[in-house]
C-alpha cells in the first residue's frame, strides 16, 4: 500500500518536472532583444557592449559617448600612461545565433523588465577591470573596480567618456573647451539662453578648474552633464577626444582601485544653468 | 477625471448594445424562455446592430429630408433614450438575470478577472498610457462620428482610412460610450487602456467558456483561461490586450460557437432566427476577419443541423479524410494562383516566410507548440468525440492557411488563436489529469502560470525595446500631449490642418482631433512634398512643397499648421523606401536637436510664423 502510494508520488512529481520541462523550454526560445540589459537615461539609451558601455539614441546610431577600458587608463608613479586594455584582448567575438537563450540572458532580461537600473561590464586586458552602472532617473554613476594590480606601481587612475568634434563643450560659467563657429555659438546661446564665450585649445589635454562639464552633440538631443567629486580633476583630452576624470591613488600599495564618474542627462542645455 | 469614470465610460462600450440588445430578446424571442450567459454574444451583436441601423437611417434618410439637423444631435439623444427604455425593460426582467449569477458563474468571473489583471499588469508596466498604435486611426474616427461626420465607408470620413476594411460599427459603440464626458488627450489613451483591460478579461472568460462548452471539464477549461489570457500574440494578431476591429470580431465568433455548441448539446435549435441574423451581422464588425469568421459559424451550423437531424449519417461524415482531400487539393492549387498579383503593394509588408512565421510564434509562446500541439491532437484522437473532430478539422485548416504565402493569412491567426490554444491546453490536461494527487495538480497549474508570466514578461520586454520616452515606455511623450492639448483647447472647432511626419500628425490627430492629410497612412504625394519641403534651404521653396498637401476628404483648410517635430527630422533621414512605407514610422518620441532648431531658424519667420514650441516639437502656421 505505502509503495503503491509512494509510486503514484512519483508518478505526480514526474508530470510536474514534465510540464516544469517543456514550459522551461518554451522560456528560454522566447527571442530576446541585443543588447538585452538597455536603460533609459533622459533622452539616451545606455547599455554594455563588447567595448564597454555606451549612452546612445537609437535613430542617431552614428552619434554616441562611450566608456571603455580601452580609453581608460592608469599612471604610473613615473608618469607613465597605460590603457587598461587592448581590443584583441576584449571578447568581442559575435554570439553565434542559437534559438535557446542563456540562462543569464533570460534571468537578466526579465530582471531588466521589473526594474533592475544596474548594468554590468567586465573586461579582462593588462588591467582587469568591472564596471558597475547604476541609474537612477536621469543620473548614471559608474564605479570601476581594477582587480589584480599587484605590483604596477599605480599612481592615478583615469576614467573617460569620448565625445565627437561635433560636441560643445563648456562648463557652468560658459567656458567652452573646444572651438565653434561665432555663428554657431551665437545661436546656441539665443536658443538655449546662455552666454558660452568662444573656446580658444591651447594644450591638447587640457586642465579644467571645474567639477563639471556639459556636452552637446548638434545631432543628439539632451545634455550630457559629466561631475567630478572633490578628488577628482576633470581634463579634455583633444588628441583622443575624451573627457577624462582622474584620480590620484591614496594607497599605491593597493590591489585594487575603485573608481567612479557620474553622468546626468538633462533635456536641454539651458537647464545647465541651474546644475 | 477619475479612473472610475474612465472606467463607466469603457463599460458603456459592451454595456449599451448588450442591454439595447436583451430587451429587444425580451421583447420578441426570448420572452418565454430561460435565458443563459450564451444568449449574450447574441444580444450584443444585435444591439450593435440596432445602434449602427439608426446612425444609418438618421444618416441617409432623416438627414436627407431635414437637411439643417445635425447627426450628432439626433444621434447620441436617440440612442440615449433607447438605451433608457432598453434599462427599464432590463430592470422588469432582473430576476431572469440574477438566476444566470450562480456560484459556478461568479467564481470564473472572479477567476478570470485576477488572471487578466496579472496578465494585463505585465503588459502594462512601466507604460501609463495604451500601447495600442492602432488607437490613434480609431480615436480619429471616433471624433469625426462625435462631431457629424458619418458615413457606411470609412474611407469617407477620413483619409487615414485609405481602405474599407470595415464599416464604422465599432466607431459607432465607441463613439455612443464616450459621449457622456468630452475625453483630454492623456484621458483618451487611459480611456484605451481601460476598454483594452475590459477586452482581456471578456477574453480570459469566453477562454474558459469555449473550453467549458466543449468538453464540461472545469480543470481543462481553467488551464485553457489561464493560457489565453497569459499569452499575448504580439504580432498581427494581438487577440488579447489590444481591442480593434477584429479582435472584437475574433471575440464574437468564438462566443457565438461556443453558444452554437452549448445549444447542439442542450439540444435546441442552433438554426432559430437570433442565432443566424448574429451569424450573418458578425460580417459588419469586420469583413475579413468578420466574414471568415461567418463563413465558419454558417458551416457549424450547417453540420449542427445535419447532425440533429441525420445524427448516424453526420457522424459518419469522413472528416479528416475531408481534411487530407482538402490539404493536398489546397497545396495542389497554389501552383494555379497567381500570387504576385495578390502580393504586392501594402499586401508585400504582410507576406511572411515560414522562418518569419516560426520567429513570430517564439515571440508570443516561444517554442511551446512544438510539444502543446501534438499532444492536445493525440488527447482529441484519443477522444473519438465528433466535437473534438470537428474542432481538430477547423484547426489544422486553419494552420493550413497560416502557413500559406498569401498576404494578411496571419490576420486569420485572431480566430485560430481559440482553436490553437484550446488544443494545447487539453494537451497539458492530459499529463495533468494523470496525476492522483489534488497538490500536484494545483502545482502543475502553479507552474504553467508562473512560465506563462515569464513568457509573457520577456514578450513584453522584445516588443517594447526601445520606446523608452520621458522614463516610461510609450509611443507618446508628455511633449506632444501637451501639444496635442494646446491644439485641442484652441483650434479643435477651426478649420485647420496639421502636416508633418506619419507618426507625429497621427498621433495629434487622434488626440486632438484636429485634422491631417491621412494621419500615418499619408498618401504618396504627400510623403514626397514633405520629403522635398525640408530638403530645401530656402524657405519659399518649402513653402511652396508644403502647400501641395492637402487632406483628400475634407475641402482645403483655411489655415494650415506645419508640426517641426523630433519624429519629423528622424523620418527625413530615412531611406526614400521607408519614407514610402505604411509599416515604417518612428515609433518613439524624438526631441528637437540642436541642428533641428538651427534649421528651423532659418525659415522665413513670416512665411512660418510661430505659434508654439516645447522641447519635442515646434509648431508654424504656413502663410
Amino acid at each position: 500500500m505505502k509503495l503503491r502510494w509512494q509510486l503514484l508520488v512519483m508518478k505526480d512529481i514526474l508530470i510536474c518536472v514534465c510540464l516544469a520541462a517543456i514550459f522551461l523550454f518554451a522560456l528560454f526560445t522566447v527571442p530576446l532583444p541585443t543588447p538585452l540589459a538597455t536603460q533609459t537615461v533622459g533622452s539616451f539609451q545606455f547599455s554594455a557592449f563588447p567595448t564597454g558601455f555606451s549612452l546612445y539614441q537609437n535613430v542617431s546610431p552614428s552619434h554616441f559617448y562611450s566608456m571603455s577600458p580601452l580609453d581608460d587608463f592608469v599612471i604610473n608613479n613615473q608618469g607613465g600612461r597605460s590603457s587598461l586594455a587592448e581590443l584583441n584582448q576584449l571578447q568581442i567575438e559575435k554570439k553565434r545565433a542559437t534559438v535557446i537563450s542563456s540562462t543569464a540572458d533570460v534571468f537578466l532580461g526579465l530582471k531588466s523588465y521589473i526594474g533592475s537600473s544596474s548594468v554590468t561590464y567586465a573586461s579582462r586586458g593588462f588591467y582587469p577591470a568591472v564596471y558597475q552602472a547604476e541609474v537612477a532617473g536621469k543620473a548614471i554613476i559608474i564605479r570601476r573596480k581594477i582587480t589584480n594590480l599587484q605590483s604596477s606601481k599605480v599612481a592615478v587612475s583615469g576614467m573617460t567618456l569620448k565625445f565627437s568634434d561635433e560636441d560643445f563643450i563648456f562648463d557652468q560659467r560658459g567656458k567652452m573647451y573646444n572651438e565653434k563657429n561665432a555663428e554657431d555659438i551665437a545661436f546656441f546661446n539665443t536658443s538655449y539662453f546662455l552666454n558660452l564665450q568662444m573656446g580658444k585649445v591651447m594644450e591638447s589635454i587640457q586642465k579644467t578648474q571645474v567639477k563639471k562639464l556639459f556636452l552637446v552633440n548638434p545631432y543628439l538631443s539632451g545634455t550630457i552633464v559629466i561631475e567630478a567629486n572633490e578628488n577628482q580633476t576633470l581634463w579634455v583630452n583633444h588628441l583622443s577626444n575624451a573627457i577624462e576624470v582622474t584620480e590620484p591613488l591614496i594607497d599605491p600599495s593597493s590591489s585594487t582601485i575603485i573608481t567612479s564618474m557620474k553622468l546626468t542627462v538633462v533635456s536641454s542645455p539651458g537647464e545647465t544653468t541651474t546644475q | 477625471m477619475t479612473i472610475l469614470t474612465l472606467i463607466f465610460l469603457a463599460s458603456l462600450f459592451y454595456l449599451i448594445p448588450t442591454s439595447i440588445g436583451r430587451s429587444i430578446a425580451l421583447l420578441t424571442f426570448s420572452r418565454k424562455k430561460e435565458e443563459h450567459l450564451s444568449s449574450f454574444p447574441i444580444y450584443f451583436v444585435l444591439g450593435a446592430a440596432i445602434i449602427f441601423s439608426i446612425a444609418m437611417i438618421i444618416q441617409y434618410f432623416i438627414l436627407s429630408i431635414a437637411s439643417t439637423a445635425s447627426f450628432s444631435h439626433l444621434f447620441f439623444p436617440t440612442i440615449y433614450v433607447i438605451e433608457f427604455c432598453s434599462l427599464l425593460i432590463n430592470v422588469t426582467q432582473y430576476r431572469k438575470m440574477l438566476k444566470l449569477f450562480n456560484r459556478h458563474t461568479i467564481t470564473i468571473f472572479l477567476f478570470s478577472f485576477i488572471l487578466s489583471a496579472i496578465a494585463y499588469s505585465i503588459w502594462i508596466w512601466k507604460s501609463p498610457y495604451s500601447l495600442n498604435w492602432d488607437l490613434y486611426e480609431h480615436q480619429t474616427l471616433v471624433h469625426l462620428i462625435t462631431s457629424g461626420n458619418f458615413n457606411y465607408f470609412t474611407s469617407r470620413i477620413s483619409d487615414t482610412f485609405g481602405f474599407n476594411s470595415y464599416p464604422p460599427v465599432f466607431h459607432s459603440l465607441m463613439a455612443v460610450s464616450q459621449f457622456p464626458k468630452e475625453l483630454q488627450p492623456e484621458e483618451i489613451l487611459q480611456y484605451w487602456n481601460v476598454i483594452s483591460f475590459l477586452h482581456l478579461w471578456i477574453v480570459s472568460f469566453i477562454s474558459y467558456g469555449f473550453s467549458y462548452v466543449v468538453t464540461k471539464n472545469k480543470n481543462l477549461s481553467v488551464l485553457s483561461c489561464i493560457l489565453g489570457t497569459l499569452t499575448f500574440e504580439s504580432v498581427i494578431a494581438f487577440t488579447s490586450f489590444f481591442l480593434l476591429p477584429q479582435t472584437l470580431a475574433a471575440v464574437i465568433f468564438i462566443s457565438l460557437f461556443s453558444t452554437l455548441i452549448w445549444r447542439k448539446k442542450h439540444q435546441l435549435s442552433v438554426s432559430s432566427f437570433e442565432v443566424v441574423l448574429s451569424v450573418l451581422l458578425l460580417v459588419f464588425f469586420h469583413y475579413i476577419v468578420g466574414g471568415f469568421g461567418m463563413v465558419i459559424l454558417l458551416a457549424t451550423l450547417i453540420y449542427f443541423s445535419l447532425h440533429y437531424k441525420m445524427n448516424e449519417l453526420s457522424q459518419n461524415i469522413p472528416l479528416m479524410e475531408i481534411l487530407c482531400i482538402c490539404i493536398i487539393v489546397g497545396a495542389f492549387s497554389t501552383q494555379f494562383v497567381d500570387l504576385k498579383s495578390l502580393n504586392h503593394g501594402e499586401a508585400a509588408s504582410y507576406i511572411f516566410t515560414l522562418s518569419d512565421k516560426i520567429a513570430f510564434m517564439a515571440q508570443s509562446y516561444g517554442f511551446l507548440f512544438l510539444f502543446g500541439i501534438p499532444l492536445g491532437i493525440l488527447a482529441a484522437f484519443r477522444k473519438q468525440q465528433w466535437l473534438q473532430k470537428y474542432l481538430l478539422f477547423i484547426g489544422i485548416n486553419f494552420l493550413v492557411l497560416l502557413l500559406t504565402p498569401i498576404p494578411y493569412a496571419l490576420k486569420f491567426y485572431v480566430l485560430a488563436r481559440w482553436f490553437v490554444l484550446f488544443f494545447v491546453a487539453q494537451g497539458m490536461w492530459s499529463l495533468i489529469e494523470k496525476q492522483s494527487f489534488s497538490f500536484f495538480r494545483t502545482a502543475s497549474f502553479l507552474i504553467i502560470s508562473l512560465f506563462l508570466c515569464g513568457i509573457l514578461t520577456l514578450n513584453s520586454v522584445f516588443w517594447k525595446q526601445g520606446l523608452t520616452v520621458d522614463q516610461q515606455v510609450s509611443h507618446v511623450s508628455q511633449d506632444e500631449l501637451a501639444a496635442a492639448q494646446f491644439l485641442r483647447d484652441n483650434f479643435k472647432n477651426e478649420s485647420l490642418l496639421i502636416i508633418s511626419d506619419p507618426a507625429t500628425q497621427y498621433i495629434l490627430e487622434g488626440l486632438s482631433g484636429v485634422n491631417s492629410p491621412g494621419g500615418s497612412f499619408a498618401n504618396t504625394g504627400t510623403r514626397n512634398s514633405l520629403s522635398a519641403a525640408l530638403s530645401h534651404s530656402s524657405g519659399y521653396e518649402t513653402a511652396v512643397e508644403l502647400r501641395q498637401i492637402q487632406d483628400s476628404i475634407v475641402p482645403p483648410s483655411q489655415r494650415t499648421f506645419i508640426v517641426f517635430s523630433g519624429r519629423l527630422f528622424t523620418w527625413q533621414t530615412a531611406t526614400d523606401i521607408q519614407k514610402q512605407s505604411f509599416d515604417f514610422n518612428i515609433w518613439q518620441s524624438r526631441q528637437l536637436k540642436f541642428s533641428n532648431l538651427r534649421w528651423l531658424d532659418s525659415l522665413d519667420a513670416v512665411r512660418f510664423a510661430f505659434i508654439y514650441q516645447n522641447n519635442s516639437l515646434q509648431i508654424r502656421e504656413l502663410r
